[in-house]
C-alpha cells in the first residue's frame, strides 16, 4: 500500500489533536460507536448526521441527497476524478446514503489505509469544492435515476404506497425526491443546505476495525477538527394521516407479466413497548417462508413467488413511525385472486391472531435467530446505531428472550387489533391494467385512484 | 503437512493431499488445513463415500454458516441425454424444500425457523445448485440431520409438484418483466451456438410445464450423490464433532457412477453477433456484450477481473465516470463470468431514458482500444487491483460469503481456495497482460451484442 507511510505519520499525531469533534460513548447522546474486529481485513466509518430527505423544501425534494452526495464530487484541492482516484487507489471507497431522517457518509478501506483514507474523508465532508458544475452533474445523475425509475414496477409500487401512508407529510416522497423538485435545486440551495446541516451536534461516528479504540478516537479527532459547531434545528414532526376506508391506487403498466401488489398502513414507533410482541406476531403471519400468507399464496396457490408481510418490508419502525406492508407480486393473471385472498388472510388475523401452535413457533424462531444480530462487528455496531438514532430501546438476547418467551395469545391478540386495521388501508396495484381493473371491480366499497404521475402529489 | 502462513503477504499455497492425508479414522479422510488470510482456517476432508468436507471454525460469535453444494446445474440436464431441457436443475431446488419420507410437507422450513435459521435458502446456476441456512450453535446437529436427510430420501408428490411450478413461473415471470434479466439472458443465448451454457437457467415456460415427477425422480437419483457434492461448515463448532456428525449423517449414503457426457465444442466465432429487442416496459436502451473468455481456471482471470475492475468498479472508474456521473447512463457493470467451462465477459450498459446510446459504445470502444494499445497506466491498475481487494476483505467478514467464495470456485474450478488466490495473482497484473488478454478476448469478433430499446417508440434513446 502505497500510504502507509502517511498512516503512521497520522497515528502518531493524533494523541496531540485539538478536538474539533468531541467523542463520548456514554451518557445520554453518545456521538461514538466503536467495534473492535481482530480479524477484519477491511475497515469500516459512519458518519452520521441527524438529517435526511424530512428537511427537504416543498418544491425541492431530493436536496438532501443532491447536497450530501455533492461532497463527494472533488474537494477544495482535487478534482473528482483526482478525490476518486486518491480514495480507490488506495484500496477504500466513499458514499453517502440519505434516509428521511439520518444521512450516512461512509468510507469503507482496507484496513492498513485507515488513517489515510480517514484523512481523504474529513477532507471531503469538510473542504467540498461544491462547484456548480459539479452539483449540476449531481443533480444529472439522479434525474437519470428518477427517470429510471419509472420503467421499474417495483420502484413504482414502493413510491405509490409511500404517498399513499404518509400523505401530507414530510414523509411523502422517497429520499430521492422527485424529478421536478430535482431540477428545481441550484447550487446556491445546496450549499445552504450543508452549511446548516454539517455540524459537529448533528454527527455521530460508528467505526468497525481492527485497531484499538483509543488509535480510531485519534484519528477522528485529528482529522475531524474543523468540523463547524452547532446542530441543526429539530427535523419536522410527523403526524400520518389516519386511512379511512379502503383506496385503491392503481398505476397501469402494460405488458407486465406479474402485477405488484402492496397493501398497508402506516406501522410503530422504534420505542413501542409491545413492538416485540407484534413482531412475534408478524413472524407467523408473513415474515417467514412457514407463515400463513407465504404458505397460503405461493406454495398452496402457486400464485406468486413470493408472498411476505411486516414492519420492516417498506419503513422499518423508527423514531417517527414507519409503515406495515403486505407485498406479493403474483404472476398477472392470479392477481384477481390474490389481492382479496391476501385481504382475508389480514382480516383473519386481526380478529383471531394466532393459534397457539404458531405463537409457539414464533417465539421460538425469535429466540433462536435474536443472537445473529450481534453475530459480527459490523451487525453489532448496525444494532447500536439503530438504536441511538430511533430510539429502539436495547435488548440483550436474555431480556429479549423474556419479552418474547412471556408473549400470551390475549396479549398478542390485544397488541395487534390496536394496530393493524384491515378495513383501513391502501391497496397498490402496479401491472397491467386488463389484471388490475379484474381486482378492482371485485372489491366492493373501495375508493380508486388512479395513479399516472407517481413524482407528483395525488 | 501444514500450510504456512505467510502473515504479510497472505500468500495461500494449494493444498498437496500427498503431503498432507492423513489415515482415514471413521470413514473421514483428512486433505490438507489451509489458513485464509483473514486467520482462519479451512480443514478438508472426505468421507468415504466421495462427499468433501471443508470445515472452517471460527469461534467469535455462537453461530454456524452451513452450506452444501452440488456439482450439478443447468448446464448438466442440458447434456443429460433423458432430459435435454434446462430449467428442472432449478425447479428441482424448489422441490428440495418440500419434504421427505421423514420430514413432512412444508416441514424442513418450519423446523430450520424455528431453530432459529437466518438466509435459509437455495440458489441454481450453470455448473451447481446450492443450499444454504445459518444457525445458532447449539442446532447442529439438527441441521445435518435435516439437510443429509434431504439428500437422499426426498419425496415429491404431484400435489406439491404442481403447485410450486406456480411459484416458479411466478419467478420466470418476475424476470421477464426485469428488462436486464431478458438482455442478460439473450446475450448467452446469442454468443453460444452448441454449449449449453446457452440456455437459460430458469427454462422456458413451455419447458417447465412439460417436466413430471419422474423427470423430477430421475435427476434426483442421477445427481444428488455424495460423491458429487461438498459440504461447508463456517462458525461455532469444533472439527471432532463435526466430523462425527458427518459420518453419522452422510456416511451410510453410497456413492454413486455419475454420468460423464460429452460436453458439445463451441465453434470458434469469426465475426461480432449482434440482436436487437424491445420491452414493453423499459424506457431505455440496454446494450449487453458478452466477450468469450477461457474456463474459470484460467490464468487471464486475473488480467480480466482488473479489465473488468477499470472499467466498473467504484466511482473512479471509466464506465462510471463517462456515463453514470454524466447523468447518460443509470447503471453499468463489466467483468467476467468465471464458469467451469469458456463463457462470457459482459460489459452491461444501461442507458438513462432520453440518452443517445453512441455515447456507450464509444466510450467503450475508446477504452478497449486502450487497453489493446497498452496503453493503461499503472495508477488505473493500482486502482482497479484495490478495489477487488477490498471486496474481496469485505467478503472475508462474513461466514456465508466465505463459504460462498469456497464452494463456488470449488465448483467451477475444482480449486476451492481459487477465489483467495485470485489476490495474490492480481498483484502480478502487469500492463503487458492487460494488453495480451484485450487483444486476445475483448476484440469486436469475439463479442456478442444485446441491444434492447423500449416497445414505445417515444421512450427510445435513438439519434438515427
Amino acid at each position: 500500500m502505497r500510504s502507509l507511510i502517511l498512516a503512521s505519520l497520522l497515528l502518531a499525531l493524533s494523541s496531540h489533536a485539538q478536538a474539533g469533534v468531541s467523542l463520548t460513548t456514554k451518557g445520554g447522546s453518545p456521538n461514538y460507536l466503536f467495534e473492535e474486529d481482530s480479524k477484519a481485513l477491511a475497515a469500516s466509518v459512519q458518519l452520521v448526521f441527524r438529517t435526511g430527505s424530512m428537511v427537504d423544501p416543498q418544491g425541492k425534494e431530493g436536496l438532501a441527497k443532491v447536497a450530501f452526495r455533492s461532497l463527494l464530487r472533488g474537494t477544495k484541492t482535487k478534482n473528482t476524478e483526482e478525490f476518486f482516484g486518491a480514495v480507490e487507489r488506495m484500496g477504500a471507497s466513499v458514499d453517502v446514503d440519505i434516509g428521511h431522517s439520518r444521512v450516512i457518509v461512509s468510507l469503507n478501506t482496507v484496513s492498513e489505509n485507515l488513517p489515510a483514507a480517514m484523512s481523504l474523508l474529513a477532507e471531503a465532508v469538510l473542504e467540498p469544492s461544491l462547484k456548480d458544475s459539479d452539483i449540476e452533474a449531481v443533480k444529472e445523475e439522479e434525474l437519470a435515476s428518477l427517470n429510471q425509475e419509472l420503467s421499474n414496477n417495483r420502484k413504482l409500487l414502493r413510491r405509490i404506497f409511500r404517498q399513499a401512508i404518509f400523505k401530507g407529510t414530510a414523509l411523502a416522497f422517497p429520499s430521492e425526491g422527485t424529478i421536478e423538485g430535482v431540477k428545481a435545486i441550484t447550487p446556491d440551495d445546496v450549499r445552504a443546505f450543508l452549511k446548516a446541516q454539517v455540524k459537529s451536534g448533528s454527527a455521530i461516528f460508528a467505526v468497525s476495525a481492527n485497531y484499538s479504540e483509543k488509535n480510531v478516537r485519534g484519528l477522528i479527532e485529528t482529522a475531524f477538527a474543523a468540523m463547524p459547531d452547532g446542530t441543526p434545528s429539530d427535523l419536522p414532526a410527523v403526524s400520518a394521516p389516519v386511512l379511512k376506508g379502503r383506496t385503491v391506487y392503481v398505476m397501469d403498466r402494460k405488458g407486465s407479466a406479474t402485477t405488484e401488489v402492496g397493501i398497508g398502513h402506516i406501522g410503530i414507533k422504534a420505542d413501542r413497548k409491545d413492538r416485540e410482541v407484534l413482531e412475534t406476531g408478524l413472524h407467523s403471519f408473513g415474515e417467514d417462508m412457514s407463515s400463513r400468507l407465504f404458505k397460503e399464496l405461493r406454495e398452496k396457490k402457486g400464485w406468486t413467488y413470493g408472498a411476505y408481510g411486516g414492519f420492516d418490508l417498506f419503513e422499518r419502525p423508527r423514531r417517527y413511525g414507519g409503515g406495515f406492508m403486505i407485498w406479493a407480486f403474483p404472476q398477472a393473471e392470479h392477481t384477481e385472486a390474490l389481492v382479496p385472498r391476501a385481504l382475508e388472510i389480514y382480516e383473519e388475523y386481526v380478529q383471531g391472531g394466532l393459534t397457539a401452535k404458531e405463537l409457539d413457533f414464533s417465539k421460538k424462531a425469535q429466540t433462536n435467530s435474536y443472537p445473529f444480530k450481534f453475530a459480527t462487528s459490523r451487525a453489532r455496531l448496525q444494532a447500536r446505531l439503530y438504536e441511538l438514532l430511533e430510539g429502539a430501546p436495547p435488548r440483550s438476547v436474555s431480556e429479549y428472550r423474556k419479552i418474547v418467551n412471556g408473549v400470551t395469545l390475549g396479549t398478542l391478540k390485544k397488541a395487534i387489533q390496536q394496530v393493524h386495521d384491515p378495513k383501513n388501508v391502501a391497496i397498490v396495484m402496479v401491472g397491467d391494467p386488463s389484471r388490475t381493473g379484474a381486482v378492482i371491480g371485485k372489491l366492493k366499497n373501495v375508493t380508486v385512484v388512479r395513479v399516472t404521475d407517481p413524482m407528483t402529489r395525488f | 503437512m501444514l500450510m504456512r502462513f505467510l502473515a504479510l503477504t497472505f500468500l495461500l499455497t494449494l493444498p498437496q493431499p500427498s503431503a498432507t492425508a492423513a489415515a482415514p479414522k471413521g470413514g473421514a479422510e483428512k486433505i490438507t488445513e489451509t489458513r485464509l488470510p483473514n486467520g482462519l482456517m479451512v480443514h478438508e476432508y472426505r468421507l468415504k463415500n466421495g462427499l468433501q468436507l471443508l470445515f472452517v471454525p471460527d469461534h467469535t460469535a455462537p453461530v454456524f454458516t452451513y452450506q452444501v453444494w452440488f456439482k450439478v446445474g443447468s448446464a448438466s440436464e442440458k447434456l443429460d441425454p433423458r432430459l435435454k431441457k434446462t430449467g428442472l436443475a432449478h425447479f428441482f431446488e424448489h422441490m428440495m424444500f418440500r419434504g421427505t419420507k421423514k420430514v413432512g410437507e412444508g416441514q424442513f422450513d418450519a423446523k430450520l425457523s424455528a431453530a432459529g435459521s437466518v438466509g435459509l435458502n437455495a440458489t441454481t446456476w450453470l455448473d451447481r445448485t446450492n443450499y444454504f441456512e445459518s444457525l445458532p450453535k447449539e442446532k447442529l446437529e439438527l441441521a445435518f440431520e435435516l439437510e443429509s436427510d434431504r439428500m437422499a430420501n426426498l419425496v415429491i408428490n404431484e400435489k406439491g409438484f404442481k403447485n410450486e411450478l406456480g411459484a416458479v413461473i411466478g419467478e420466470l415471470k418476475m424476470r421477464k418483466d426485469k428488462p436486464s434479466s431478458v438482455a442478460y439472458e439473450n446475450v448467452w443465448d446469442l454468443a453460444f451456438d452448441k454449449h449449453p451454457y446457452k440456455y437459460s437457467v430458469i427454462g422456458t415456460e413451455e419447458e417447465l410445464h412439460s417436466f413430471t415427477v419422474d423427470d423430477a425422480m430421475y435427476f434426483y437419483n442421477t445427481h444428488y450423490a455424495p460423491n458429487n457434492a461438498a459440504l461447508i461448515l463456517i462458525g461455532d463448532f469444533e472439527i471432532p464433532r463435526a466430523l462425527a456428525l458427518a459420518e453419522k449423517y452422510y456416511g451410510k449414503y453410497k456413492s454413486k457412477e455419475l454420468p460423464n457426457p460429452e460436453v458439445p465444442q463451441e465453434p470458434v466465432q469469426t465475426e461480432m453477433r449482434k440482436r436487437e429487442l424491445t420491452h414493453p416496459l423499459a424506457n431505455s436502451n440496454f446494450l449487453y456484450w458478452g466477450y468469450k473468455i477461457p474456463d474459470g481456471k484460467s490464468a487471464d482471470m486475473a488480467p480480466l477481473e482488473v479489465i473488468g475492475a477499470i472499467l466498473s468498479t467504484g466511482d473512479g472508474s471509466i464506465l462510471e465516470r463517462e456515463l453514470v456521473q454524466t447523468g447518460n447512463a443509470s447503471s453499468i457493470g463489466a467483468g467476467p463470468n468465471r464458469g467451469r467451462y469458456p463463457g462470457l465477459f459482459f460489459v452491461t450498459i444501461q442507458m438513462a431514458p432520453g440518452k443517445d446510446d453512441k455515447l456507450a459504445y464509444k466510450s467503450l470502444e475508446k477504452a478497449l482500444s486502450r487497453f489493446r494499445n497498452g496503453d493503461v497506466t499503472e495508477p488505473e491498475i493500482e486502482r482497479a487491483r484495490n478495489q477487488y481487494l477490498l471486496g474481496s476483505y469485505n467478503e472475508l467478514l462474513n461466514a456465508s460469503t466465505v463459504g460462498t467464495n469456497l464452494g463456488e470456485s470449488l465448483v467451477t474450478t475444482d480449486n476451492y481456495l481459487r477465489e483467495f488466490q485470485m489476490i495474490e495473482q492480481l498483484k502480478k497484473v502487469t500492463a503487458a497482460d492487460i494488453k495480451r488478454v484485450a487483444n486476445a478476448y475483448l476484440v469486436e469478433k469475439n463479442s456478442s451484442l444485446i441491444r434492447l430499446t423500449p416497445a414505445t417508440a417515444s421512450a427510445k434513446g435513438d439519434s438515427k
